[in-house]
């Protein structure tokens, strides 16, 4: 019974056929709070089997294996299916991913070197900027760093209700985030 | 972020507006034989604005462009820029169609690779932008807070700086 388990365990999809079944997707909306705004298609489950190499961008299986391995380097070694509690399945290898395929159907729409020309942003220190640009970068600098200034100023507990960070993370996004 | 943001929300609405079908979302309606198909690879604007956020991103793009230029008008502007854009005063239409928000849209565009041959950006990458925009909305939400209460305790400048009760 246990061999039988063990070689079912160990038997690989086909190279290439897994793709969309067990293709975890973790979209950028799993790290922020804007995930409410995004659709998901349901979870699904994810295997450690491997899945075959392809180019790196958001939706590939490179990056989904990548993923894995990561949870897989936080979480530690995977151990036998016979001393795993459940059914000699490892919970670990169902873990909860989400296909987010929106943000490719979206940019799927538009010319991609009509969008990075339009996400271009010329280097700031150039002799020949834009005035207007220069312009817009003079206010944003001194208007970020007033209210970075006023939010460093603030009360405790208003700083943490509304920037949730402490006056480190406000000195440090001077030099950052701007 | 802001800088890159504001630039290219300014540039986005110089372009012409984008295709009203894809605008309701019909591309999504694509390949199932429904709707009107959008041909791909569009050079509109991705972005859509709605009447307020149009009118705040052009005005600050005045602004910038005027012979006489008032840095006080145009941080106001670039103000009502970012307040239109990350608190919008009906969000309905973004909670249904998420790309017709102008942040979430950006955000989308944040996801190409701009170097290489590869057409996305690791999603490593990700985090960090998008912790960015974030801190740039929570900031923008203090400075709207700071405005008002201003207002409400009727402050002038310089009891601005001297009486501030919930500052330490």
């Amino acid at each position: 019974m246990n061999k039988s388990k063990d070689a079912a365990h160990r038997q690989k999809p086909p190279r290439g056929q897994a793709v969309l079944s067990n293709c975890p997707i973790q979209t950028f909306s799993y790290h922020s709070k804007a995930a409410k705004y995004f659709k998901v298609f349901g979870p699904a489950a994810v295997t450690f089997t491997g899945a075959p190499t392809g180019c790196t961008d958001i939706c590939s299986d490179r990056g989904v294996s990548r993923l894995c391995q990561r949870k897989m380097d936080t979480l530690g070694p995977v151990p036998k299916p016979s001393e795993t509690p459940i059914g000699g399945r490892d919970v670990r290898a169902v873990m909860t991913f989400y296909r987010d395929t929106s943000i490719e159907r979206f940019l799927g729409d538009f010319d991609r070197q009509h969008l990075l020309s339009l996400l271009s942003l010329p280097f700031l220190n150039a002799w020949d900027l834009d005035p207007a640009l220069r312009r817009l970068y003079n206010i944003v600098a001194e208007s970020f760093t007033s209210d970075c200034e006023q939010v460093y100023n603030a009360a405790t507990a208003l700083r943490f209700a509304i920037m949730d960070c402490t006056p480190y993370v406000i000195i440090r996004s001077l030099y950052l985030y701007i | 972020m802001e800088i890159w943001l504001l630039w290219t929300l300014i540039k986005c609405a110089r372009l012409p507006p984008p295709p009203p079908d894809l605008e309701k979302g019909v591309s999504r309606q694509r390949g199932k034989g429904k709707g009107i198909p959008i041909p791909a690879n569009s050079k509109s604007s991705p972005i859509f604005f709605d009447r307020k956020q149009c009118g705040a991103v052009v005005n600050l793009d005045r602004l910038l462009h005027a012979e006489s230029y008032s840095r006080s008008e145009a941080t106001k502007a670039k103000y009502a820029v970012l307040e239109s854009l990350y608190f919008p005063h009906d969000n309905s239409e973004a909670a249904l169609r998420p790309f017709t928000s102008p942040l979430i849209a950006f955000a989308a565009m944040l996801c190409l690779e701009r170097k290489g041959t590869a057409i996305y950006a690791p999603i490593f990458l990700f985090p960090p932008k998008i912790a960015k925009l974030q801190f740039s909305v929570r900031l923008t939400g203090f400075h709207m807070m700071l405005v008002d209460l201003h207002r409400y305790l009727g402050l002038t400048e310089d009891q601005k700086k001297t009486q501030e009760p919930w500052f330490e």
